[in-house]
Protein backbone atom coordinates (compact mmCIF):
# COMPACT_ATOMS: atom_id res chain seq x y z
CA UNK A 1 0.00 0.00 0.00
CA UNK A 2 2.90 2.52 0.65
CA UNK A 3 4.06 2.40 -2.87
CA UNK A 4 0.54 3.12 -4.04
CA UNK A 5 -0.07 6.22 -1.41
CA UNK A 6 3.03 7.65 -2.45
CA UNK A 7 1.62 7.25 -5.98
CA UNK A 8 -2.04 8.62 -5.09
CA UNK A 9 0.10 11.50 -3.29
CA UNK A 10 1.87 12.56 -6.20
CA UNK A 11 -0.80 12.72 -8.32
CA UNK A 12 -2.74 14.75 -5.24
CA UNK A 13 -0.04 17.20 -5.60
CA UNK A 14 0.22 17.44 -9.45
CA UNK A 15 -3.46 18.17 -10.13
CA UNK A 16 -3.26 20.55 -7.14
CA UNK A 17 -6.69 18.17 -5.32
CA UNK A 18 -6.72 19.73 -1.77
CA UNK A 19 -8.88 17.01 -0.44
CA UNK A 20 -7.27 14.38 2.20
CA UNK A 21 -6.78 11.04 0.62
CA UNK A 22 -5.63 7.79 2.26
CA UNK A 23 -6.01 4.56 1.01
CA UNK A 24 -7.22 1.53 3.63
CA UNK A 25 -6.82 -1.10 1.43
CA UNK A 26 -6.91 -2.30 -2.29
CA UNK A 27 -10.75 -1.56 -2.22
CA UNK A 28 -11.18 0.99 0.25
CA UNK A 29 -9.92 4.91 0.06
CA UNK A 30 -10.63 7.70 2.48
CA UNK A 31 -11.24 10.49 1.55
CA UNK A 32 -11.38 13.43 3.97
CA UNK A 33 -12.44 11.40 6.70
CA UNK A 34 -14.89 9.37 4.59
CA UNK A 35 -15.13 5.53 2.92
CA UNK A 36 -15.51 5.11 0.06
CA UNK A 37 -15.19 1.75 -2.35
CA UNK A 38 -12.77 2.14 -4.92
CA UNK A 39 -14.44 -0.22 -7.35
CA UNK A 40 -10.79 -0.08 -9.06
CA UNK A 41 -11.54 -2.27 -12.05
CA UNK A 42 -13.92 0.52 -13.20
CA UNK A 43 -10.59 2.64 -14.02
CA UNK A 44 -8.83 -0.35 -15.90
CA UNK A 45 -8.28 0.84 -19.55
CA UNK A 46 -9.99 -2.33 -21.11
CA UNK A 47 -13.05 -1.94 -19.04
CA UNK A 48 -12.95 1.59 -19.97
CA UNK A 49 -13.01 0.97 -23.64
CA UNK A 50 -15.19 -1.89 -23.75
CA UNK A 51 -17.70 0.39 -22.24
CA UNK A 52 -17.19 2.95 -25.23
CA UNK A 53 -17.50 0.09 -27.72
CA UNK A 54 -20.91 -0.60 -26.26
CA UNK A 55 -21.99 2.79 -25.35
CA UNK A 56 -20.44 4.47 -28.55
CA UNK A 57 -22.51 2.30 -30.68
CA UNK A 58 -19.37 0.64 -31.64
CA UNK A 59 -21.19 -2.85 -31.25
CA UNK A 60 -25.30 -3.10 -31.93
CA UNK A 61 -28.10 -5.04 -30.70
CA UNK A 62 -25.84 -6.76 -27.24
CA UNK A 63 -27.15 -9.96 -26.51
CA UNK A 64 -24.36 -11.98 -24.21
CA UNK A 65 -21.80 -10.96 -22.03
CA UNK A 66 -19.70 -13.91 -21.28
CA UNK A 67 -16.81 -13.43 -18.41
CA UNK A 68 -14.11 -15.66 -16.94
CA UNK A 69 -12.28 -15.31 -13.89
CA UNK A 70 -9.62 -17.64 -12.28
CA UNK A 71 -7.95 -15.99 -9.10
CA UNK A 72 -5.61 -17.17 -6.37
CA UNK A 73 -6.50 -20.41 -4.21
CA UNK A 74 -8.66 -19.15 -1.07
CA UNK A 75 -10.23 -16.16 -2.39
CA UNK A 76 -12.75 -14.79 -1.82
CA UNK A 77 -15.37 -15.97 -4.02
CA UNK A 78 -17.97 -13.48 -3.31
CA UNK A 79 -15.55 -10.60 -3.78
CA UNK A 80 -15.00 -11.85 -6.94
CA UNK A 81 -18.43 -12.16 -8.02
CA UNK A 82 -19.26 -8.52 -6.84
CA UNK A 83 -15.81 -7.32 -9.10
CA UNK A 84 -17.78 -9.21 -12.07
CA UNK A 85 -20.85 -8.29 -11.50
CA UNK A 86 -19.93 -4.21 -11.39
CA UNK A 87 -18.25 -5.07 -14.31
CA UNK A 88 -21.11 -6.14 -16.71
CA UNK A 89 -22.96 -3.92 -15.28
CA UNK A 90 -20.56 -0.90 -15.43
CA UNK A 91 -19.72 -1.63 -19.02
CA UNK A 92 -23.23 -2.13 -20.34
CA UNK A 93 -24.87 0.38 -18.48
CA UNK A 94 -27.44 -2.17 -17.59
CA UNK A 95 -28.80 -3.48 -14.01
CA UNK A 96 -28.78 -6.92 -13.64
CA UNK A 97 -32.46 -8.07 -12.31
CA UNK A 98 -32.33 -11.76 -12.35
CA UNK A 99 -29.20 -14.38 -11.37
CA UNK A 100 -28.81 -18.06 -10.79
CA UNK A 101 -25.56 -19.03 -8.95
CA UNK A 102 -24.09 -22.72 -8.69
CA UNK A 103 -21.27 -23.18 -6.60
CA UNK A 104 -19.04 -25.86 -5.38
CA UNK A 105 -15.92 -25.20 -2.95
CA UNK A 106 -13.76 -23.09 -4.72
CA UNK A 107 -15.80 -22.77 -7.80
CA UNK A 108 -18.61 -20.99 -8.74
CA UNK A 109 -20.64 -19.81 -11.91
CA UNK A 110 -23.66 -17.95 -12.51
CA UNK A 111 -25.90 -16.57 -15.27
CA UNK A 112 -27.60 -12.96 -14.65
CA UNK A 113 -29.88 -11.16 -17.63
CA UNK A 114 -30.11 -7.35 -17.24
CA UNK A 115 -33.20 -5.03 -17.38
CA UNK A 116 -32.86 -4.84 -21.12
CA UNK A 117 -32.29 -9.12 -21.10
CA UNK A 118 -28.99 -9.26 -22.11
CA UNK A 119 -27.51 -12.60 -20.42
CA UNK A 120 -24.09 -12.28 -18.70
CA UNK A 121 -22.31 -15.22 -17.71
CA UNK A 122 -19.91 -15.50 -15.02
CA UNK A 123 -17.54 -18.22 -14.27
CA UNK A 124 -15.27 -18.04 -11.18
CA UNK A 125 -12.57 -20.29 -9.64
CA UNK A 126 -9.71 -19.64 -7.05
CA UNK A 127 -7.16 -22.25 -7.82
CA UNK A 128 -4.35 -19.87 -8.87
CA UNK A 129 -0.93 -20.94 -6.72
CA UNK A 130 -0.15 -17.63 -3.92
CA UNK A 131 1.22 -14.60 -6.23
CA UNK A 132 -0.07 -16.04 -9.65
CA UNK A 133 -1.71 -12.82 -11.59
CA UNK A 134 -5.58 -13.33 -12.30
CA UNK A 135 -6.56 -14.66 -15.24
CA UNK A 136 -9.57 -13.40 -16.98
CA UNK A 137 -11.50 -12.43 -19.93
CA UNK A 138 -14.46 -10.16 -20.81
CA UNK A 139 -16.64 -10.47 -23.61
CA UNK A 140 -19.45 -9.06 -25.64
CA UNK A 141 -21.47 -10.36 -28.20
CA UNK A 142 -24.02 -8.66 -30.43
CA UNK A 143 -25.83 -8.36 -33.43
CA UNK A 144 -23.17 -6.03 -35.09
CA UNK A 145 -19.94 -7.11 -33.67
CA UNK A 146 -17.84 -8.77 -30.83
CA UNK A 147 -15.88 -7.29 -28.45
CA UNK A 148 -13.19 -8.78 -26.01
CA UNK A 149 -10.03 -8.10 -23.96
CA UNK A 150 -8.36 -11.23 -25.24
CA UNK A 151 -7.16 -11.67 -28.68
CA UNK A 152 -8.97 -13.46 -31.02
CA UNK A 153 -8.05 -17.35 -30.85
CA UNK A 154 -6.07 -17.11 -27.59
CA UNK A 155 -6.52 -18.29 -24.31
CA UNK A 156 -4.67 -15.72 -22.75
CA UNK A 157 -3.98 -12.06 -22.69
CA UNK A 158 -0.62 -10.93 -23.94
CA UNK A 159 1.66 -9.08 -22.46
CA UNK A 160 4.09 -5.74 -23.66
CA UNK A 161 7.41 -7.09 -23.53
CA UNK A 162 8.62 -10.61 -23.21
CA UNK A 163 12.03 -11.14 -22.21
CA UNK A 164 13.65 -14.66 -22.80
CA UNK A 165 17.33 -14.65 -20.92
CA UNK A 166 18.20 -16.72 -18.29
CA UNK A 167 15.19 -16.01 -16.29
CA UNK A 168 12.48 -15.44 -18.95
CA UNK A 169 10.37 -12.06 -17.29
CA UNK A 170 7.45 -10.26 -19.19
CA UNK A 171 6.42 -6.51 -18.03
CA UNK A 172 2.90 -4.56 -19.01
CA UNK A 173 3.60 -1.28 -18.26
CA UNK A 174 0.26 1.02 -19.15
CA UNK A 175 0.53 4.35 -17.44
CA UNK A 176 3.42 6.69 -18.26
CA UNK A 177 2.88 8.83 -15.00
CA UNK A 178 2.92 6.13 -12.91
CA UNK A 179 5.11 3.85 -14.51
CA UNK A 180 6.47 0.58 -12.26
CA UNK A 181 2.64 -0.45 -11.28
CA UNK A 182 0.70 -3.24 -12.37
CA UNK A 183 -2.24 -2.96 -14.14
CA UNK A 184 -4.66 -3.46 -11.26
CA UNK A 185 -2.42 -0.90 -9.06
CA UNK A 186 -2.54 1.79 -11.87
CA UNK A 187 -6.17 0.88 -11.14
CA UNK A 188 -6.33 1.18 -7.98
CA UNK A 189 -4.29 4.67 -7.49
CA UNK A 190 -6.50 6.09 -10.39
CA UNK A 191 -9.89 5.13 -8.77
CA UNK A 192 -9.01 6.74 -6.04
CA UNK A 193 -7.34 10.18 -7.24
CA UNK A 194 -10.72 10.01 -9.45
CA UNK A 195 -13.10 9.68 -6.18
CA UNK A 196 -10.31 12.05 -4.28
CA UNK A 197 -10.48 14.62 -7.15
CA UNK A 198 -14.54 14.87 -7.05
CA UNK A 199 -14.20 15.55 -3.01
CA UNK A 200 -15.90 12.01 -2.53
CA UNK A 201 -18.37 10.21 -5.04
CA UNK A 202 -22.23 9.51 -3.21
CA UNK A 203 -23.31 7.15 -6.34
CA UNK A 204 -19.98 4.69 -6.09
CA UNK A 205 -21.64 4.52 -2.21
CA UNK A 206 -25.23 3.93 -4.24
CA UNK A 207 -23.47 1.19 -6.36
CA UNK A 208 -21.55 -0.82 -3.70
CA UNK A 209 -24.94 -1.09 -2.10
CA UNK A 210 -26.31 -2.76 -4.75
CA UNK A 211 -23.61 -3.93 -5.18
CA UNK A 212 -24.03 -5.30 -2.06
CA UNK A 213 -27.78 -6.70 -2.48
CA UNK A 214 -26.94 -8.07 -5.60
CA UNK A 215 -23.68 -10.27 -4.02
CA UNK A 216 -26.53 -11.53 -1.46
CA UNK A 217 -29.19 -12.49 -4.33
CA UNK A 218 -26.86 -14.57 -5.49
CA UNK A 219 -25.75 -16.41 -2.16
CA UNK A 220 -29.76 -16.50 -2.04
CA UNK A 221 -29.63 -18.53 -5.18
CA UNK A 222 -26.23 -20.84 -4.69
CA UNK A 223 -28.64 -21.74 -1.40
CA UNK A 224 -31.58 -22.59 -2.67
CA UNK A 225 -30.81 -23.92 -6.07
CA UNK A 226 -33.20 -21.47 -8.14
CA UNK A 227 -33.11 -18.35 -9.77
CA UNK A 228 -33.68 -15.49 -7.68
CA UNK A 229 -35.66 -12.43 -9.00
CA UNK A 230 -34.46 -8.94 -7.52
CA UNK B 1 -9.47 -56.84 -43.55
CA UNK B 2 -12.20 -56.61 -46.58
CA UNK B 3 -12.93 -53.40 -46.97
CA UNK B 4 -15.83 -51.88 -46.20
CA UNK B 5 -18.64 -51.24 -48.40
CA UNK B 6 -19.84 -47.64 -47.49
CA UNK B 7 -22.35 -45.20 -48.76
CA UNK B 8 -24.07 -41.73 -47.87
CA UNK B 9 -27.50 -40.88 -47.43
CA UNK B 10 -29.15 -37.37 -48.13
CA UNK B 11 -26.17 -35.03 -47.82
CA UNK B 12 -28.10 -32.30 -46.59
CA UNK B 13 -25.78 -32.37 -43.01
CA UNK B 14 -23.17 -29.77 -42.46
CA UNK B 15 -21.00 -32.48 -41.45
CA UNK B 16 -21.45 -34.41 -45.26
CA UNK B 17 -18.44 -32.38 -46.58
CA UNK B 18 -15.99 -34.18 -43.85
CA UNK B 19 -16.21 -37.17 -44.66
CA UNK B 20 -15.44 -36.55 -48.76
CA UNK B 21 -12.05 -37.31 -47.76
CA UNK B 22 -12.17 -39.89 -45.33
CA UNK B 23 -14.50 -41.95 -47.42
CA UNK B 24 -12.33 -41.74 -49.96
CA UNK B 25 -8.51 -42.23 -48.93
CA UNK B 26 -9.09 -45.08 -46.05
CA UNK B 27 -8.55 -47.99 -47.28
CA UNK B 28 -10.69 -49.83 -45.05
CA UNK B 29 -13.37 -48.51 -46.71
CA UNK B 30 -15.11 -48.77 -50.26
CA UNK B 31 -17.03 -45.62 -50.63
CA UNK B 32 -19.92 -47.44 -53.11
CA UNK B 33 -22.69 -44.66 -53.47
CA UNK B 34 -24.31 -41.98 -52.17
CA UNK B 35 -27.95 -40.72 -52.22
CA UNK B 36 -28.91 -36.80 -52.35
CA UNK B 37 -32.32 -35.75 -51.31
CA UNK B 38 -32.81 -32.68 -53.69
CA UNK B 39 -31.09 -31.27 -56.68
CA UNK B 40 -29.12 -28.03 -54.63
CA UNK B 41 -27.11 -30.65 -52.29
CA UNK B 42 -26.44 -33.16 -55.68
CA UNK B 43 -25.25 -30.38 -57.67
CA UNK B 44 -23.06 -29.40 -54.64
CA UNK B 45 -21.36 -33.04 -54.49
CA UNK B 46 -21.32 -33.80 -58.18
CA UNK B 47 -18.66 -30.68 -58.38
CA UNK B 48 -16.83 -31.53 -55.14
CA UNK B 49 -16.73 -35.97 -55.66
CA UNK B 50 -16.12 -37.24 -59.09
CA UNK B 51 -16.16 -40.89 -59.81
CA UNK B 52 -18.79 -41.88 -56.90
CA UNK B 53 -22.46 -43.09 -58.43
CA UNK B 54 -25.04 -40.42 -57.20
CA UNK B 55 -28.88 -41.09 -56.99
CA UNK B 56 -31.83 -39.45 -56.69
CA UNK B 57 -32.99 -41.90 -54.30
CA UNK B 58 -32.76 -44.20 -51.23
CA UNK B 59 -34.18 -47.34 -52.59
CA UNK B 60 -33.00 -46.70 -55.92
CA UNK B 61 -29.74 -46.00 -54.44
CA UNK B 62 -29.43 -49.32 -51.92
CA UNK B 63 -31.37 -51.57 -54.65
CA UNK B 64 -28.05 -50.66 -57.42
CA UNK B 65 -26.33 -51.43 -54.88
CA UNK B 66 -27.36 -54.67 -52.32
CA UNK B 67 -23.88 -55.09 -51.64
CA UNK B 68 -23.71 -51.90 -49.06
CA UNK B 69 -23.34 -52.97 -45.36
CA UNK B 70 -22.86 -49.58 -44.13
CA UNK B 71 -24.56 -45.98 -44.53
CA UNK B 72 -23.53 -42.49 -43.37
CA UNK B 73 -27.05 -40.73 -42.66
CA UNK B 74 -26.00 -37.40 -44.06
CA UNK B 75 -29.53 -36.10 -43.45
CA UNK B 76 -31.69 -33.72 -41.31
CA UNK B 77 -32.65 -35.44 -37.58
CA UNK B 78 -36.24 -35.30 -39.06
CA UNK B 79 -35.57 -38.05 -41.48
CA UNK B 80 -33.17 -40.45 -39.04
CA UNK B 81 -35.77 -42.71 -37.91
CA UNK B 82 -37.18 -43.48 -41.15
CA UNK B 83 -33.63 -43.88 -42.75
CA UNK B 84 -32.34 -45.97 -40.09
CA UNK B 85 -35.47 -48.33 -40.37
CA UNK B 86 -35.08 -48.65 -44.00
CA UNK B 87 -31.09 -49.46 -43.39
CA UNK B 88 -32.26 -51.71 -40.17
CA UNK B 89 -34.68 -53.86 -42.52
CA UNK B 90 -32.00 -54.46 -45.25
CA UNK B 91 -28.84 -55.30 -42.43
CA UNK B 92 -27.23 -52.26 -43.02
CA UNK B 93 -25.06 -50.71 -40.13
CA UNK B 94 -25.19 -46.82 -39.37
CA UNK B 95 -23.32 -44.01 -38.67
CA UNK B 96 -25.87 -41.57 -37.61
CA UNK B 97 -25.23 -37.80 -37.09
CA UNK B 98 -24.97 -36.16 -33.85
CA UNK B 99 -28.13 -35.58 -33.00
CA UNK B 100 -30.00 -38.94 -33.86
CA UNK B 101 -33.90 -37.26 -32.54
CA UNK B 102 -34.82 -34.72 -29.79
CA UNK B 103 -38.20 -36.96 -29.45
CA UNK B 104 -37.31 -39.08 -26.84
CA UNK B 105 -40.26 -41.53 -27.65
CA UNK B 106 -38.53 -41.72 -31.54
CA UNK B 107 -35.44 -42.24 -29.38
CA UNK B 108 -36.66 -45.16 -27.71
CA UNK B 109 -37.69 -46.53 -31.12
CA UNK B 110 -34.12 -46.49 -32.31
CA UNK B 111 -32.67 -48.00 -29.44
CA UNK B 112 -35.29 -51.22 -29.72
CA UNK B 113 -34.61 -51.43 -33.30
CA UNK B 114 -30.81 -51.42 -33.31
CA UNK B 115 -31.52 -53.87 -30.29
CA UNK B 116 -33.50 -56.34 -32.38
CA UNK B 117 -31.44 -56.20 -35.92
CA UNK B 118 -28.17 -56.58 -33.94
CA UNK B 119 -26.27 -54.33 -36.64
CA UNK B 120 -23.86 -51.08 -35.39
CA UNK B 121 -25.13 -47.75 -34.93
CA UNK B 122 -22.60 -45.27 -34.02
CA UNK B 123 -23.33 -41.66 -33.45
CA UNK B 124 -20.97 -39.40 -35.14
CA UNK B 125 -19.33 -37.47 -32.06
CA UNK B 126 -16.06 -36.71 -33.26
CA UNK B 127 -14.50 -34.70 -30.45
CA UNK B 128 -13.57 -37.90 -29.08
CA UNK B 129 -11.05 -38.45 -31.52
CA UNK B 130 -9.80 -34.63 -30.64
CA UNK B 131 -5.75 -35.13 -29.79
CA UNK B 132 -6.35 -32.23 -27.56
CA UNK B 133 -9.31 -33.62 -25.55
CA UNK B 134 -6.95 -37.55 -25.54
CA UNK B 135 -4.48 -35.06 -23.53
CA UNK B 136 -7.04 -33.48 -21.25
CA UNK B 137 -8.29 -36.78 -20.28
CA UNK B 138 -4.88 -38.41 -19.92
CA UNK B 139 -4.15 -35.13 -17.58
CA UNK B 140 -7.76 -35.44 -15.67
CA UNK B 141 -6.43 -39.43 -15.25
CA UNK B 142 -3.19 -38.23 -13.46
CA UNK B 143 -5.06 -35.90 -11.43
CA UNK B 144 -2.89 -33.19 -12.49
CA UNK B 145 -5.24 -30.83 -10.71
CA UNK B 146 -6.52 -32.99 -8.46
CA UNK B 147 -10.49 -33.73 -8.12
CA UNK B 148 -12.35 -31.78 -10.60
CA UNK B 149 -14.48 -28.43 -9.97
CA UNK B 150 -15.63 -27.29 -12.28
CA UNK B 151 -15.96 -27.85 -16.33
CA UNK B 152 -16.52 -24.67 -18.30
CA UNK B 153 -16.43 -25.36 -21.94
CA UNK B 154 -17.62 -23.12 -25.45
CA UNK B 155 -18.91 -25.24 -28.50
CA UNK B 156 -19.49 -21.97 -30.35
CA UNK B 157 -19.63 -21.55 -34.21
CA UNK B 158 -21.51 -19.61 -36.87
CA UNK B 159 -24.35 -19.99 -38.21
CA UNK B 160 -24.57 -22.69 -40.16
CA UNK B 161 -28.59 -22.29 -41.57
CA UNK B 162 -28.06 -20.15 -45.46
CA UNK B 163 -25.76 -23.17 -46.06
CA UNK B 164 -27.86 -25.85 -44.20
CA UNK B 165 -31.63 -24.69 -44.69
CA UNK B 166 -33.26 -27.35 -42.65
CA UNK B 167 -31.08 -26.81 -38.95
CA UNK B 168 -33.33 -23.41 -39.60
CA UNK B 169 -36.97 -24.81 -39.31
CA UNK B 170 -37.85 -26.21 -36.13
CA UNK B 171 -39.52 -28.70 -37.93
CA UNK B 172 -36.49 -30.41 -39.25
CA UNK B 173 -34.22 -29.93 -36.84
CA UNK B 174 -35.95 -30.12 -33.20
CA UNK B 175 -38.16 -32.86 -34.42
CA UNK B 176 -41.61 -30.14 -34.16
CA UNK B 177 -42.46 -26.72 -33.61
CA UNK B 178 -42.01 -25.52 -30.16
CA UNK B 179 -42.07 -22.27 -28.55
CA UNK B 180 -38.84 -21.72 -27.12
CA UNK B 181 -40.67 -19.60 -24.23
CA UNK B 182 -43.88 -18.31 -23.37
CA UNK B 183 -43.85 -14.62 -25.33
CA UNK B 184 -41.10 -15.20 -27.29
CA UNK B 185 -41.67 -15.42 -31.10
CA UNK B 186 -38.67 -17.96 -31.15
CA UNK B 187 -38.40 -21.97 -31.57
CA UNK B 188 -36.76 -25.07 -30.26
CA UNK B 189 -33.68 -25.69 -32.74
CA UNK B 190 -31.45 -23.84 -33.46
CA UNK B 191 -27.73 -23.31 -31.53
CA UNK B 192 -28.49 -25.98 -29.04
CA UNK B 193 -29.49 -28.44 -31.37
CA UNK B 194 -26.04 -28.17 -33.02
CA UNK B 195 -23.88 -28.39 -30.40
CA UNK B 196 -24.05 -31.55 -28.86
CA UNK B 197 -20.40 -31.73 -28.07
CA UNK B 198 -19.98 -30.16 -24.69
CA UNK B 199 -22.47 -31.72 -23.22
CA UNK B 200 -21.29 -35.25 -24.58
CA UNK B 201 -17.87 -34.31 -23.95
CA UNK B 202 -18.59 -33.43 -19.67
CA UNK B 203 -19.82 -37.03 -18.91
CA UNK B 204 -16.95 -38.47 -21.06
CA UNK B 205 -14.55 -36.84 -18.80
CA UNK B 206 -15.89 -36.55 -15.13
CA UNK B 207 -17.12 -40.06 -16.03
CA UNK B 208 -20.23 -38.53 -14.18
CA UNK B 209 -24.09 -37.96 -15.27
CA UNK B 210 -25.82 -34.57 -15.36
CA UNK B 211 -28.03 -33.72 -11.99
CA UNK B 212 -29.07 -30.35 -12.85
CA UNK B 213 -29.47 -27.86 -15.53
CA UNK B 214 -30.48 -24.23 -15.68
CA UNK B 215 -30.54 -22.30 -19.12
CA UNK B 216 -31.24 -18.95 -20.28
CA UNK B 217 -31.88 -18.04 -23.82
CA UNK B 218 -30.55 -14.48 -24.94
CA UNK B 219 -31.72 -12.11 -27.56
CA UNK B 220 -30.78 -13.63 -31.16
CA UNK B 221 -27.76 -11.68 -33.24
CA UNK B 222 -29.59 -12.72 -36.11
CA UNK B 223 -33.35 -11.55 -35.58
CA UNK B 224 -34.45 -13.01 -38.66
CA UNK B 225 -34.13 -16.39 -37.25
CA UNK B 226 -37.15 -18.15 -35.85
CA UNK B 227 -34.72 -20.48 -33.93
CA UNK B 228 -32.75 -19.49 -30.86
CA UNK B 229 -29.29 -18.66 -31.42
CA UNK B 230 -27.52 -17.20 -27.88
CA UNK B 231 -27.92 -19.36 -24.90
CA UNK B 232 -25.85 -20.31 -21.88
CA UNK B 233 -25.81 -23.05 -19.66
CA UNK B 234 -24.88 -23.96 -15.85
CA UNK B 235 -25.61 -27.13 -13.83
CA UNK B 236 -24.57 -29.98 -11.58
CA UNK B 237 -23.22 -33.51 -12.55
CA UNK B 238 -24.27 -36.04 -9.96
CA UNK B 239 -21.01 -36.37 -8.71
CA UNK B 240 -20.38 -32.27 -7.27
CA UNK B 241 -18.96 -30.91 -10.45
CA UNK B 242 -21.01 -27.36 -11.60
CA UNK B 243 -20.52 -26.45 -15.25
CA UNK B 244 -21.23 -23.31 -17.60
CA UNK B 245 -21.88 -24.38 -21.12
CA UNK B 246 -22.26 -21.79 -24.09
CA UNK B 247 -23.75 -24.05 -26.86
CA UNK B 248 -24.06 -20.76 -28.67
CA UNK B 249 -23.91 -19.67 -32.98
CA UNK B 250 -22.06 -16.43 -31.33
CA UNK B 251 -20.21 -16.44 -34.67
CA UNK B 252 -20.86 -14.55 -36.93
CA UNK B 253 -21.28 -15.73 -40.68
CA UNK B 254 -21.76 -14.09 -44.28
CA UNK B 255 -25.05 -15.90 -45.47
CA UNK B 256 -23.45 -18.23 -48.35
CA UNK B 257 -24.93 -21.05 -50.02
CA UNK B 258 -22.14 -23.34 -49.93
CA UNK B 259 -19.12 -23.01 -46.84
CA UNK B 260 -15.72 -22.24 -48.09
CA UNK B 261 -13.26 -19.14 -47.33
CA UNK B 262 -15.34 -15.84 -47.01
CA UNK B 263 -17.87 -17.79 -44.44
CA UNK B 264 -16.57 -15.53 -41.64
CA UNK B 265 -17.29 -12.40 -40.54
CA UNK B 266 -15.97 -12.73 -37.13
CA UNK B 267 -12.93 -13.95 -37.57
CA UNK B 268 -13.36 -17.16 -36.18
CA UNK B 269 -15.36 -19.41 -37.32
CA UNK B 270 -15.90 -22.18 -34.60
CA UNK B 271 -14.35 -22.89 -31.22
CA UNK B 272 -14.33 -25.50 -28.61
CA UNK B 273 -12.29 -24.54 -25.42
CA UNK B 274 -12.62 -26.40 -22.14
CA UNK B 275 -11.18 -24.92 -18.51
CA UNK B 276 -11.33 -27.64 -15.93
CA UNK B 277 -10.78 -26.24 -12.82
CA UNK B 278 -10.19 -28.83 -9.52
CA UNK B 279 -8.71 -28.42 -6.10
CA UNK B 280 -5.40 -27.86 -7.16
CA UNK B 281 -5.19 -25.61 -10.13
CA UNK B 282 -7.17 -25.43 -13.49
CA UNK B 283 -6.24 -26.36 -17.35
CA UNK B 284 -7.46 -24.79 -20.21
CA UNK B 285 -7.79 -26.06 -23.37
CA UNK B 286 -8.27 -25.00 -27.41
CA UNK B 287 -9.03 -27.84 -28.89
CA UNK B 288 -8.21 -26.48 -31.98
CA UNK B 289 -4.97 -25.10 -32.89
CA UNK B 290 -2.70 -23.08 -32.83
CA UNK B 291 -3.76 -21.89 -36.36
CA UNK B 292 -2.48 -19.76 -38.53
CA UNK B 293 -3.86 -16.46 -40.05
CA UNK B 294 -4.69 -14.45 -43.08
CA UNK B 295 -6.53 -11.24 -44.75
CA UNK B 296 -6.64 -12.18 -48.22
CA UNK B 297 -9.26 -13.15 -50.50
CA UNK B 298 -12.79 -13.22 -50.81
CA UNK B 299 -13.07 -10.76 -48.08
CA UNK B 300 -9.85 -8.97 -47.26
CA UNK B 301 -10.62 -9.52 -43.79
CA UNK B 302 -8.37 -11.33 -40.90
CA UNK B 303 -9.66 -14.74 -40.61
CA UNK B 304 -8.54 -17.80 -38.67
CA UNK B 305 -7.34 -20.81 -40.76
CA UNK B 306 -7.98 -23.90 -39.18
CA UNK B 307 -4.56 -26.33 -39.25
CA UNK B 308 -6.19 -29.27 -37.93
CA UNK B 309 -9.68 -31.07 -38.42
CA UNK B 310 -8.79 -35.19 -38.50
CA UNK B 311 -11.45 -36.27 -36.33
CA UNK B 312 -13.04 -38.10 -38.92
CA UNK B 313 -10.04 -40.35 -39.48
CA UNK B 314 -9.80 -41.75 -36.26
CA UNK B 315 -14.05 -42.07 -36.21
CA UNK B 316 -14.57 -43.62 -39.30
CA UNK B 317 -11.45 -46.49 -37.96
CA UNK B 318 -13.31 -47.17 -35.24
CA UNK B 319 -16.75 -46.96 -36.84
CA UNK B 320 -14.75 -49.92 -39.52
CA UNK B 321 -13.74 -51.54 -36.13
CA UNK B 322 -17.12 -51.88 -34.75
CA UNK B 323 -18.65 -53.76 -37.60
CA UNK B 324 -15.88 -55.95 -38.56
CA UNK B 325 -14.68 -57.17 -35.08
CA UNK B 326 -18.77 -57.13 -33.85
CA UNK B 327 -18.14 -54.27 -31.02
CA UNK B 328 -20.59 -51.95 -29.45
CA UNK B 329 -19.38 -48.37 -30.30
CA UNK B 330 -18.43 -46.56 -27.55
CA UNK B 331 -20.97 -43.73 -28.34
CA UNK B 332 -24.00 -45.75 -29.21
CA UNK B 333 -27.49 -44.79 -29.01
CA UNK B 334 -28.05 -45.60 -25.17
CA UNK B 335 -24.57 -43.92 -24.31
CA UNK B 336 -25.87 -41.19 -26.39
CA UNK B 337 -29.58 -41.23 -24.98
CA UNK B 338 -28.87 -39.02 -21.81
CA UNK B 339 -27.13 -36.25 -23.51
CA UNK B 340 -29.87 -35.73 -25.86
CA UNK B 341 -32.10 -35.93 -22.49
CA UNK B 342 -29.70 -32.94 -20.87
CA UNK B 343 -30.55 -30.75 -23.65
CA UNK B 344 -33.97 -31.40 -23.73
CA UNK B 345 -33.78 -30.49 -19.97
CA UNK B 346 -31.84 -26.85 -21.57
CA UNK B 347 -35.24 -26.56 -22.90
CA UNK B 348 -37.44 -27.13 -20.76
CA UNK B 349 -35.28 -24.79 -18.62
CA UNK B 350 -35.58 -22.05 -20.53
CA UNK B 351 -39.27 -22.50 -20.80
CA UNK B 352 -40.01 -22.72 -17.67
CA UNK B 353 -37.41 -20.50 -15.29
CA UNK B 354 -36.69 -23.05 -13.44
CA UNK B 355 -33.49 -25.43 -12.65
CA UNK B 356 -34.54 -28.93 -13.65
CA UNK B 357 -33.51 -32.03 -11.91
CA UNK B 358 -32.88 -35.01 -14.52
Amino acid sequence: MKELQEKLDFLLEKYSVTAKAILKDENTVIVDGREYPILAHRSERRFIELKNIVGGGTLVGVSVMRVARIIEKKSCLDSALYREFDICQWVLQDKIVQVTVIKNDNVLNAIATTEKGIVCTIEISATLEKGEKPIDKHEIIAQRGTACDVVVDAQLQQDSIYVFGKENKKFTDVDFELFGLEIPEVAIVRAAFKIAQAGGCDGILADHAKLLKLTQAANKSAECGERVVL
Amino acid sequence: MKPLKIAMMSMTHGHTRKYYQVLRENPKLDWVAVSTANDEVKEIFLNSVKGIPCYDSELEMLDAHPDIEAVVLASENSDHLRQMKLCAERGIHILSMKIPTFDMEEYDQMIKLMDESGLVCQVELEMHYNPVISRLKELVKKKEIGEIKSFNATNITLSPVWAFPWQGVPEKSYGKRVPIKEGDNRFRGGALCDHPHIFDMIRHITGSEFDSVYAEVAPNIRPDLEEEDMLSVIGRMKNGTIFSLDPSWSKMEERIKIPGPGWEVFPKRMEVNITLNGEKGTVMADCFGPNVYHNGCPNDRYTVQYTYFDEWVGLIDEFVSNIRENRTPLINLKWHKKTVEAMNACYESIATGKVIKL
